[in-house]
């Protein structure tokens, strides 16, 4: 009979828990990675022959892939989406919305509230909340706020399609941002304050030497976690413009939606699913390895 | 145990016992349904389903089934994916509707329908079908029936009567394009309002190729979009003029471009802009008096009848007008069902003529069959009687395996078109190489180029 160091029950405990974690991630995430690669290399469909009897066709999708414009545009969109949204809107608002909650404020719970509130409605009940909101003509409740000002009724979602699923996203983001921001807030030692403030530091100087360097660590985890979900939003997005007018708001997840249950090319569909799992890869390794982050 | 640890426990068991109760409950045969078999139906809109379930207890007495409704999504294009999605993964429902006869081709080269061609051949209904729709039921590169005709669409121009006789403006039929474009400038001037829509763009989606691109190429009396080698033909200049056409719209603001772009596009222009007369002339079907504008839709037009007539389309080529019919919502048996003969008895009940009558006086078209002009509920059809007498004379454009990616391709080019990115030549090169990128070479009639052809689209003056 094996015997075996405490330091090695330990570990072999803790790959024991880890398992059932690691066999989700290789049934769900792992192996359909694998299975969209090998679908991409093949023309099959969901109608048509194709769907019956498909063929290797090598890397020939991803040739059409990169001479398509619309995939260039789409990832365009894409990323103005996340810079827009994630990294800019629902950051810089998450973290005003932690460092407003930190200080001593009458009803906290309320506003935590409120806050968080977008966040526990599904995603399609947003998507629709916000398309009676933007809704054209004179009942749109857009519409009605502007009229006091005595602005006509706009077709918000036309005139602004890509501004407005930014705005619907950060707000929906909020909620994230600050609870993480909060507990990294809730990290940095008392102490190194008083220090500083018994020092003189003024509440700038305080902010931007102590808050935001000792914020790092979280503000990139952060990041990455807000970039790599945005990188796959579809329904808000599916819900309110379905990736028009024009291909404006056409994201990635709606474009590989489009051509694989719209168009029905599964294969094409995979391709691109592929690529967008590679650009989000980088991005991921971006944040890990070239900020130097421990995630 | 505090009451932390003791919600921790009870509120995961209690979810799972309301989970198992409510399955059970959802479960347990009722006595209606337990010494029969089961045939399951997918249908979709709140509409078609309310005159399934009307007709339910009668096609269940008739054929001794238990007869299962399942509500799939509303718009077609979802209800589509779902389906399809659903008879690839070989859980689809034993019977259901096939929006546009052009999809059949795509669903039975899948193989996912069940060939129909013996039980429709012996069908007494059968010989009660007009040519075109015994055609149009029949899969281009098998020639087989996979499917049961119940209701037609009969497709034409409507506009608004009442305003263009109260504006002195002619209700003639237009005889040609440039008819149809003089009347559509005049109405543009005299009124200030837009004139025509002939639906386009990507957000349409298929409709763009069915309630728009293909009134333009039907309109050249010669033009066929398959060639005797079921390829797609797409070089010509029928192609090229269609897309010409809507460039004259766009050009000259005689069609409501901004609509076209939204999420979706038809609710401004068919559901606000025509009922109010801010547009006079829509490509629209035997539903649209209906569906779109009756007395019980969401946007009624007072006295439909009268105030909204149509136009057959006009010819691009000096032919006569004509009105397009396609097979809607026809009935296929899912070729995985384990039930075949009876669901072949079903869609073949589902094929009768007092069947199609509820179906087509409740949601608009017109019956398949040509007898039922001689049933007595007929005339309740009211002015779409009309509509049942021009099928035999109808026209119709037949498709093949891979519509689906062609009406992609017209609805990216036609886009393209609208937002001013191409004009008429760019789009027939957009629309030929997207649709040769999907389904490769060879299903697109290789011979003409568009290279070949006068730079540019043709205008219309």
């Amino acid at each position: 009979m094996i015997k075996l160091t405490y330091e090695s029950r330990r570990q072999l405990g803790y790959r024991f828990m880890m398992a059932p974690a690691l066999l989700l991630m290789a049934a769900f995430i792992v192996f359909p990675a694998f299975y969209a690669f090998s679908l991409s290399l093949t023309d099959v469909a969901l109608l048509g022959f194709a769907a019956q009897e498909s063929s290797f066709v090598g890397l020939r999708n991803f040739s059409r892939l990169f001479g398509d414009p619309l995939f260039w545009n789409s990832l365009k969109v894409t990323l103005i989406f996340v810079i827009g949204s994630a990294v800019i809107g629902q950051f810089v608002l998450g973290f005003l919305s932690a460092l407003a909650l930190q200080r001593p404020v009458r009803y906290k719970p309320i506003f935590n509230a409120i806050i968080c509130l977008p966040n526990a409605v599904p995603e399609m009940v947003v998507g629709f909340l916000w398309i009676s909101m933007f809704a054209s003509g004179e009942y749109g409740t857009l519409n009605r706020f502007v009229a006091w000002f005595g602005v006509d009724p706009q077709q918000w979602l036309y005139t602004f399609p890509l501004l407005s699923i930014i705005i619907v996203n950060t707000w929906r983001g909020i909620a994230f941002a600050m609870i993480l921001l909060t507990s990294g807030l809730a990290a940095i030692p008392k102490d190194i304050y008083e220090a500083a403030r018994v020092d003189g530091a003024t509440d700038t100087q305080v902010f931007w030497r102590i808050t935001v360097p000792m914020m790092m660590p979280t503000i990139f985890l952060y990041m990455f976690i807000s970039t790599v979900t945005t990188f796959a939003i579809f329904g808000l997005v599916y819900t309110l413009s379905r990736g028009g007018p024009a291909n404006s708001t056409e994201i990635l997840g709606i474009y590989i939606y489009n051509q694989s249950f719209t168009a029905f090319q599964l294969g094409y569909g995979a391709a691109v699913a592929v690529v967008s799992l590679v650009v989000s890869m980088i991005l991921g390794i971006i944040y890990v390895k070239a900020l130097k982050v421990e995630v | 145990m505090s009451w932390t640890t003791k919600s921790l426990v009870l509120l995961p068991l209690g979810a799972v016992l309301v989970v198992a109760v409510g399955w059970w409950w959802g479960e347990s045969p009722s006595a209606q349904r337990q010494d029969l078999p089961t045939l399951v139906i997918a249908e979709h809109r709140t509409a078609r389903i309310q005159v399934l379930q009307q007709l339910k207890p009668a096609l269940e007495a008739e054929l001794g089934v238990y007869l299962k409704i399942v509500e799939y999504p509303a718009p077609p294009q979802d209800y589509f994916t779902k389906l399809v999605t659903e008879l690839r993964a070989g859980n689809a429902p034993d019977v259901f509707t096939i929006p546009r006869d052009l999809q059949m081709d795509d669903l039975a080269a899948a193989g996912y329908l069940a060939n129909l061609t013996d039980a429709v051949e012996q069908w007494p209904g059968y010989q009660h079908l007009p040519e075109l729709v015994k055609q149009l039921t029949r899969a281009s590169f098998d020639e087989q029936v996979y499917v049961v005709p119940s209701i037609m669409a009969v497709e034409q121009l409507y506009y608004r009567h009442d305003l263009l006789t109260a504006a002195g403006i002619s209700t003639a039929q237009p005889q040609s394009w440039q008819d149809l474009l003089s009347r559509s400038r005049q109405i543009k001037q005299q009124l200030g309002q837009y004139p025509l829509l002939i639906p386009a763009g990507l957000t349409w989606g298929m409709g763009s190729y069915t309630e728009g691109f293909r009134y333009l190429l039907a309109s050249f009396s010669d033009y066929q979009l398959l060639n005797v080698d079921n390829q797609y033909v797409l070089a010509g200049e029928a192609v090229r003029a269609s897309f010409g056409f809507y460039q004259t719209l766009v050009q000259q603001q005689l069609m409501p471009v901004k609509p076209l772009l939204n999420p979706e596009p038809w609710v401004i222009p068919k559901y606000e802009m025509f009922p109010k007369g801010q547009l006079l002339i829509t490509t629209c079907g035997s539903w649209c008096k209906v569906f779109d504008w009756g007395p019980d839709s969401r946007n009624p037009i007072p006295n439909v009848d009268q105030a909204v007539q149509t136009w057959k389309f006009p010819s691009a080529d000096g032919g006569e007008p004509f009105a397009l019919a396609s097979v809607v919502y026809s009935w296929g048996v899912n070729a995985k069902s384990r039930q075949q003969q009876l669901a072949q008895q079903l869609v073949l009940a589902l094929g009768e003529v007092d069947v199609a009558l509820v179906y087509a006086e409740k949601l608009g078209n017109v019956p398949a069959r040509l007898d039922a002009a001689q049933h007595p509920g007929f005339a309740a059809l009211g002015s779409r009687m009309e509509d049942h007498a021009l099928l035999p004379q109808a026209r119709a454009l037949r498709t093949t395996v891979g519509s689906n990616a062609m009406m992609a391709a017209v609805a990216q080019a036609s886009e393209a078109v609208l937002t001013g990115r191409s004009d008429a030549g760019q789009a027939q090169q957009q629309l030929i190489d997207y649709v040769t990128n999907v389904l490769g070479d060879q299903q697109v009639k290789p011979q003409l180029t568009v290279a070949a052809l006068p730079k540019g689209g043709k205008q219309h003056d």
